[in-house]
This record gives structure tokens, sequence and C-alpha cells, in this order.
């Protein structure tokens, strides 16, 4: 489950915040820092950029709390401009032509997350930094931070069809990094897409 | 026939699919499996850890006050580059003619001759220090604005011809002329944009001076 849906961020924060108190800022950055770093993390996977990335999330956080409306969390909120955020980046022709070594060294990096959390899904991990930007990103918004296919249609400016069979491909493609190959194929191999 | 992936997942999730492949999977110990190990697959996901981000507040607290005319910070800053218009502005005068305008802060070069990785490096490095500039002045210069938009306009038509030539059959020496191209144009972009920083603090601090 998305860990944006725990944090509560009290409206007198946003009302302060609003006014410009440094303090309310802060806090409201001290709230949501982690999850949104972690998010870009799971996106973007180079910390370098997800650190880039979060500072802009929170200067459009902070320097548009007006347009936040009140409807739906704060956190949600929030949410939505990180991934808005990352998804443009993945989308951006420079990323596209990301040097191999940037890569590699954010791959491995990942391989260790700088985390207080509990050691688990190492295997995992390194199965889900190998898909491509699309696929991981579509596999992390939908079956972590609860994304519906329609959301993620509009995010990528496609169908929900499309959602569907890339998050169906991603998941065949974690099978194989995740199983061991052997001859009691699993049931939908034959009818993969 | 067994249920495709897609349709596992949709049932895994309680999302509707056609009722012949709810009939297979109640009966298919096959299926009913997958659907566990999608299930499961999905908690430990959720359970990855979370990464501990550096603390990035001074970083944000510097640019939102670089954002905003009162911010003491970037009132300091305004002092800071007016002290340092007329060097530049002689710096300009002098050296219009033969050589391109030099970048005071990060970037050499437009890179002409320099490898794609190269090129990629110097366009990410421009992209990163042109965010770090205040936001642009409520009053803008017109002549700045129109030099401004033009650029900005350039590399977003170099930004979608890149994105059709990103294939990896497209043509290399294309490519890294269109990085080349992007460079030197983000290049001037940040003389502008610079430039024009660093006018706006002369102004304010001018207009200080005169209250």
């Amino acid at each position: 489950m998305s860990t944006f849906l725990e944090v509560q961020v009290p409206t007198e924060w946003l009302r302060r915040a609003r006014s410009g108190d440094a303090s309310a800022q802060r806090s409201i950055y001290a709230a949501l820092g982690r999850p949104v770093y972690s998010l870009l993390r799971r996106l973007v996977l180079r910390p370098a950029v997800a650190e880039e990335l979060a500072q802009e999330v929170f200067l459009e956080v902070l320097r548009n709390l007006g347009a936040y409306s009140g409807a739906g969390s704060f956190a949600g909120w929030v949410r939505s401009i990180a991934v808005s955020k990352a998804l443009m980046h993945l989308r951006s022709p420079w990323h596209a032509r990301l040097l191999p070594e940037d890569a590699q060294g954010a791959i491995a990096d990942l391989a260790a997350p700088q985390s207080d959390g509990p050691e688990c899904g190492s295997d995992l991990e390194r199965a889900l930094n190998a898909l491509p930007d699309l696929a991981r990103s579509i596999v992390w918004l939908h079956d972590v931070e609860g994304y519906t296919h329609a959301e993620i249609a509009r995010l990528h400016d496609r169908t929900v069809s499309f959602s569907k069979s890339q998050l169906a491909r991603a998941h065949a493609a974690l099978r194989d990094a995740l199983e061991p190959k052997t001859g009691d194929q699993p049931c939908t191999l034959a009818s993969r897409n | 026939m067994h249920a495709r992936l897609e349709e596992l997942i949709s049932l895994r999730d309680r999302q509707p699919v056609d009722a012949a492949s709810v009939s297979h999977v109640a009966t298919c110990p096959q299926c009913a499996a997958e659907i566990r190990r999608l299930t499961a697959l999905r908690s430990e996901l959720a359970q990855l850890p979370s990464f501990a981000p550096p603390d990035l507040w001074p970083l944000i607290e510097v640019r939102l006050g670089a954002g905003s005319s009162s911010a003491p910070r970037w009132r300091w800053a305004q002092l800071t580059a007016a002290g340092s218009i007329v060097a530049l502005i002689l710096a300009l005068a002098s050296s219009l003619p033969q050589v391109p305008v030099a970048d005071p802060v990060v970037i050499q070069g437009t890179g002409g001759q320099a490898p794609l990785e190269t090129l990629v490096a110097r366009s990410q490095r421009l992209e990163s220090t042109l965010r770090q500039l205040p936001q642009r002045p409520a009053v803008e210069v017109a002549a700045d604005s129109v030099a401004i938009d033009a650029l900005q306009s350039r590399i977003q038509r170099l930004d979608v011809e890149l994105a059709s030539n990103g294939a990896e059959e497209s043509d290399p020496d294309r490519v890294q002329d269109l990085w080349s191209q992007r460079v030197s144009l983000l290049n001037s972009l940040f003389g502008v944009r610079y430039a024009e920083a660093v006018h706006a603090g002369y102004r304010a601090t001018r207009e200080e001076g005169t209250l």
C-alpha cells in the first residue's frame, strides 16, 4: 500500500504555509519528504535525479498551495505532482540517452537502499529495477500506489487496454526473473502477450 | 485453455473479466495458484523498503526564497549580482564580436565535436543549472523575453525531433547533430537568463538606493 496514504498533514500547517510560514513549509517537507523521494527513486532509479525531482516537487507544492482544493488528501495531491514530474523526466529525450555508466550506478545503488526499513526483497528489487521504465512505472503505480488503469492511461496519454497489457507484460518479466526455469511451465506462458 | 495473465491480474484486483475466464479459474488449480502468486508479489512490492532522502530542505528553502521578492537570501544574491554587473557588461562589450558569451558559472563551449554521451551530459548539466536560476523577474525586458521565447521554442522543436530519432536505427550523425544544437541553444538560453537575472538584481538594488 502506498506510504502516502499514511501521511496526515494538518490543515493548520497548510494555512500557515500558504501565508509563507517557513516552519510550516518545513513541516510539510518533513512529513512528505520520504514518501516523495522513495516514490521518485522507484520510478526514476537514479538517486541524483530523484533528489532533483524531489526539489522540483516541493517547490511546486509550496508555491501552489492555493491550488490544493481540499478535495482528497493533501498527500495524494503531492503524490500526483511527484508522479507527473517523474513521468515527464522518463519521457524526456536526455533520459532516453542516459549514460550507461550512470544507469548501472543507479541500479547498483538500488541494490542497497538507504533505508531503515526491513531488509527484504533484494531479488525482487533487482527484477523490478531491470524492467523498462514504462513497465516499472506501471507496476509501481498500479500494484503499490493503487492507481487504476484509467488513471495510468491518462498519465501516459494511452488507453486502458495499453495499461493492462503493459502491466501483464511487466508481470511476465518479473515472473521470469524471479522464478527458476523448470519443465513445469506456468499456465499463462503460452498465452503471454 | 488457461486464462491470460492480464485476466488473472484483473481477477486478483477484483476487476471484471469475461465469464468464461471466471469459470475456468474456479476449476483450474494452476490459474488459482498464479493468482495467489500475483497477490503475494503485490504484497512484497508494497513491503519493499523506502528510501531515506538526503536533507533537501536547505536547497528547497533557498530556491523558494529565490522565487520570492521579499526573501532575504535572494536580496543578498541581488546585491552580489549588482556588484558584478559592471564587470559583466564590460566583458560582454569587449568579447561579443570574437567569441560566444562565456558562461560565468559552469559551461564551456558548445560541444560541436564532442561524443554523444558528452553532449547529453552537458545538456543535463545545463538543464540543472538553468533550474538553479531565480524565477524570471515580474517586470520583463521585452528583448530578453523575445530571445528566451525563441530559444525555448527551438529547444522544444529539437526535443520533438530527438524523440522521433530515438530509435536505435536512427542516423547517429543526425542524432549527434541534434544534441549538439541542443547544447548550443541551452548555452545561449543560460547566457540570456543569467544576464537577465543579474540585471534584475541590479535594477532592484538601484531602486532601493533611490528610496
